[in-house]
């Protein structure tokens, strides 16, 4: 099974790498195959809204840089991690501008889902959602928003399951990898 | 005469001038010039190609009295680029300002639902809270495709819209809180949803259909990756 890791921490000193490579161990450890992508290392352009995903070369994004293969390579997955420091309560905007590039994997036709509307999706098959955001402080409207996001995220890519996880203020790595384990566990 | 001093529009579409996004904020741009009100719009587009034109365009940000975003969703969402314009912005005025500024915004969004922009709403109030600006509230906009090449001011069904923005900009000209009703009004459908679910959901393959490139008319449904 291949499980791709979105990583969305804006410096090379943050908690989130050091769960990305927790992360890393204990999908191996359950026999997945992961590849990792530090998004602040990548040149990628951010969407420029054309459509052209839809309309001029259905299910790519016109931008040919590495965008392209990352979305490929979420679709291909089974398990879509994304981790990113809450601001304002939502992604980085070094994960946000990768999120924004993933709409080729959706269809422009539109779907009910209870009653609400939403785009169908391209390809069967869906990976499930894991995502874990960092807060320096705790702070309630953040995790709230983070939580929702990551809901209607999961509405919108139709992923079959979804886990949500906010870590905040003073970390404790070990409680945080047994969270991150018992997540895996369900997922796996 | 207003005292409001500098009214400041960000228009957050990455299709800059061509975007749902540039019809509206020229709409209220237009409202503050007609009652002698300094205001300027900005597209976010152009000034985060690099990182001076970014620090220019948060300089200016910071100095305004009155901040306006006006952005289209993406992904459930604010879109990247205005995103990294909120990000600049709280580390400066965090580093070195302490001057009052109010802030509103206004999204759009493809679904016929408004209430699909709650959320990018909700994090421009978080926003606003954390930098210490005085929050406005936030319009929300559903079908925003429909207002494209528009002037909202002759487009019938954006009669809510334009009523709804009058209120909020002659309350900012008086120095007063956007009421609420403001937002109401303006947030309200363009069309009853049932009428437009409905055409959306049975219609949506055509009228993409008759957008597609005639290089790939009938590939809508292409899946260019083997999984």
């Amino acid at each position: 099974m291949k499980a791709v890791i979105l990583n969305g921490s804006n410096e090379n000193e943050n908690p989130l790498n050091t769960w990305e490579k927790l992360i890393v161990e204990i999908l191996d450890n359950y026999g997945w195959q992961v590849e990792t992508v530090e998004l602040r290392n990548k040149k990628l352009a951010t969407c420029i809204g054309c459509f052209g995903c839809w309309i001029k070369t259905p299910g790519e994004c016109i931008l040919k840089d590495e965008g392209r293969e990352i979305c490929k390579n979420v679709a291909r997955s089974d398990l879509l991690v994304l981790l990113t420091p809450l601001t304002f309560g939502g992604y980085s905007f070094e994960l946000k501008k990768m999120m924004d590039r993933l709409i080729p994997n959706l269809l422009p036709l539109f779907t009910k889902i209870n009653g609400e509307m939403h785009h169908k999706t391209r390809y069967e098959k869906k990976p499930k959602l894991l995502a874990i955001g960092y807060n320096f402080q705790h702070d309630e409207e953040s995790e709230r928003i983070f939580k929702e996001l990551v809901h209607r995220n999961a509405l919108n890519m139709d992923n079959p399951t979804s886990y949500v996880e906010v870590v905040a203020g003073e970390v404790n790595d070990i409680i945080v990898g047994e969270e991150i384990l018992r997540n895996i566990e369900v997922i796996s | 005469m207003s005292e409001i001093s500098k009214v400041l529009l960000l228009v957050g579409s990455p299709k800059g001038e061509n975007s749902v996004s540039n019809n509206i904020a020229s709409y209220i741009l237009e409202k503050f010039n007609e009652n002698g009100v300094k205001a300027e719009k900005i597209f976010i587009v152009k000034e985060v190609r690099n990182d001076e034109a970014l620090n220019e365009l948060v300089l200016q940000a910071i100095d305004a009295e009155i901040l306006i975003l006006v952005s289209p969703l993406y992904v459930d969402s604010i879109p990247a680029i205005n995103i990294k314009v909120l990000e600049e912005f709280y580390k400066v005025k965090n580093d070195s300002y302490n001057k009052k500024q109010s802030f509103m915004t206004i999204f759009n969004c493809g679904f016929p639902e408004p209430h699909h922009n709650d959320l990018a709403i909700d994090m421009c109030k978080k926003f606003a809270s954390d930098t210490g600006l005085k929050w406005m509230g936030g319009v929300t906009i559903g079908m925003g495709p429909s207002l494209e090449g528009k002037s909202l001011e002759r487009f019938r069904l954006a009669k809510n819209l334009c009523t709804g923005l009058d209120m909020a900009v002659d309350a900012i000209l008086k120095g007063e809180t956007v009421p609420q009703e403001a937002i109401v009004i303006a947030s309200k459908p363009l069309m009853p949803l049932t009428i437009v679910k409905f055409v959306m959901c049975n219609f949506g393959r055509f009228m993409w259909g008759n957008q597609m490139d005639k290089s790939v008319k009938g590939n809508m449904f292409d899946r260019p990756y083997e999984l």
